[in-house]
């Protein structure tokens, strides 16, 4: 038998994943956001595939929606933070002096603060929109990447071909968009995912402390549920939501990890 | 004869842990149009630095503490870098030692060579760099615009980025250490091909070695350079059969006794 690439595997994953989240409302059997009296904590049946919580909303559609919520904050926001990481590590990487210099000690001050507990302020100051979490969570994920980048293009301004563009002519901002930064993918296509994991993790601890987007069913509001139903015998609403949380994490996780080693020449 | 390059008084020291390492001291010398000079010096004796500073590409730790470059007359030292890009790779052009890794991996050969007629604002014309690949006994051009630099071979980028170098008719080409990552039967195509290129192409060329054969063979006038510092100064037969200072002197014996007295070099 082949032996499964994991690459591969993860890839098919996200697919089907993304596909789950793109079509949650043909998925979802139910409104998750329903809730029905006398049906609450109910095991899983062949009505509820996953049970339902304490209010009588169905888990399984729940976990559906909330994959799509998982996914939307995770992609939405480490697309905006990875590509502020960009500019800023390209600028103070390449062109360093006061500008750079500055954008760095920006970046250092955000990751010297705890970050969850500045995220959490930030949310609450500016009431829980789905909108408002993104741009959050992004706003206090660019400084790792940033730095991450930032180091990369520093050594990759030392290649010789670097060097010789500069010999021939090459304008400061070719210079960054031709030669260095294709030369920084791998380092920028792992980060991204890496970030897309931590996003969905921090979106949702943010929905397990209330946070959440009403409207946008989040993995960590079930999560909270569970703390309740667990002692009155609820699993379900435990283990379904909290697996579908694991998953996505580890093979965002998985690919970043993937990526870079198959993309790195050096590694390759 | 004009002087196309004046170098006055050139010393470029590097920043090392604070301290200050001088890697060229107080080098004058006059490059005439037409004409080629040899910088000759064994590793670290500051040539390459030379190099450098005259197309601006010095590395972050480099300081040029006095002197002046005057390319036809103009300072290029005292030029911002939004002026001195504009003489770089138009007027005055580098090749390097290795080629492949003076060019940018992810780009094919055709787009190197878009991206340089751009930074100049000059139209690409994809049948002139053809027709160039061509005199400079490039095989199969097409396939080689279509490649990728590490798909190309030692002497085949060396050809490619000398093309590089010459497609905007420089006045100046600047040829740093050009064969010395090459292999003996290469290094010998290379130095008939600068030749070819000398006679071909209305250029004046400085040509950095540590390879008295491939100076002499090539050049009009030579300098000896040996730990930041002039040395001597001459055509190759004073260099070869005259020397004035004892450093060249050991200089030539030492490749003398490499090549067993043999005073007739083959390129």
């Amino acid at each position: 038998m082949r032996k499964l690439n994991s690459l591969t595997v993860c890839v098919v994953l996200t697919f089907l994943l993304g596909i789950v989240g793109l079509l949650a409302d043909q998925v979802a059997p139910y409104d998750p956001l329903n809730t029905r009296m006398f049906r609450g904590l109910q095991p899983p049946s062949n009505v509820n595939l996953m049970g339902t919580d304490q209010l009588g909303r169905d888990v399984f559609s729940w976990v559906v929606y909330g994959i799509r919520t998982s996914l939307l904050v995770g992609l939405s926001s480490a697309t905006m933070a990875v590509a502020l990481a960009v500019i800023i590590g390209l600028l103070s990487g390449y062109k360093g002096g006061i500008i750079g210099n500055v954008l760095m000690r920006v970046a250092d001050v955000f990751l010297s603060i705890p970050r969850f507990m500045l995220i959490i302020v930030t949310v609450v100051l500016l009431s829980p929109r789905i909108s408002n979490i993104i741009l959050v969570i992004a706003m206090f994920s660019w400084p790792e990447a940033a730095r991450v980048v930032r180091s990369e293009v520093l050594s990759i301004k030392e290649r010789e071909y670097v060097m010789a563009a500069k010999a021939l002519g090459s304008r400061d901002l070719d210079i960054m968009i031709t030669e260095i930064l294709p030369n920084t993918t791998p380092t920028i296509l792992s980060l991204w995912t890496l970030i897309i994991a931590e996003a969905i993790l921090t979106e949702s601890a943010l929905g397990f402390l209330g946070l959440s987007d009403f409207n946008y069913p989040s993995l960590g509001v079930m999560l909270m549920m569970a703390k309740n139903a667990i002692f009155v015998g609820g699993w379900w609403v435990l283990l379904f939501p909290s697996i579908t949380l694991v998953i996505l994490i580890l093979m965002f996780n998985f690919l970043s990890d993937k990526l870079i080693e198959r993309l790195s020449p050096r590694l390759g | 004869m004009k002087p196309l390059l004046e170098v006055r008084e050139l010393t470029v020291a590097y920043r090392v842990k604070g301290a200050m390492k001088y890697a060229v001291k107080d080098v004058s010398f006059t490059l005439n149009e037409d004409e080629v000079l040899a910088i000759v010096g064994e590793s670290g004796s500051g040539k390459s630095t030379i190099a450098l500073s005259i197309v601006g590409a010095l590395p972050e730790n480099a300081v040029v503490v006095r002197g002046k470059i005057l390319f036809r007359g103009i300072d290029l030292l005292k030029l911002r870098p939004s002026e001195r890009r504009y003489i770089n790779g138009k007027e005055i052009s580098i090749i390097f030692q290795d080629p492949i890794t003076h060019l940018n991996p992810l780009r094919k050969v055709r787009l190197i060579f878009k991206d340089l007629f751009e930074d100049h604002g000059v139209e690409f014309n994809i049948q002139g760099v053809l027709e160039l690949l061509r005199r400079l006994k490039v095989p199969d051009p097409q396939r080689v615009l279509e490649s990728y630099p590490f798909q190309l071979s030692g002497g085949m980028a060396q050809r490619v980025f000398i093309a590089l170098a010459l497609v905007l008719n420089p006045k100046l080409l600047i040829a740093d250490e050009p064969t010395s990552a090459l292999d003996l039967t290469i290094q010998a195509q290379v130095v008939r091909l600068l030749r070819e290129v000398r006679e071909n192409f209305r250029v004046s060329m400085i040509m950095i070695t540590h390879d008295i054969g491939v100076a002499t063979s090539i050049a009009d006038r030579i300098l000896v350079m040996y730990d930041g510092g002039l040395v001597e100064e001459g055509s190759p037969d004073d260099i070869l059969l005259r020397p004035k200072s004892r450093y060249t002197a050991s200089l030539v014996n030492s490749t003398k006794a490499l090549y067993k007295g043999v005073m007739s070099w083959t390129y």
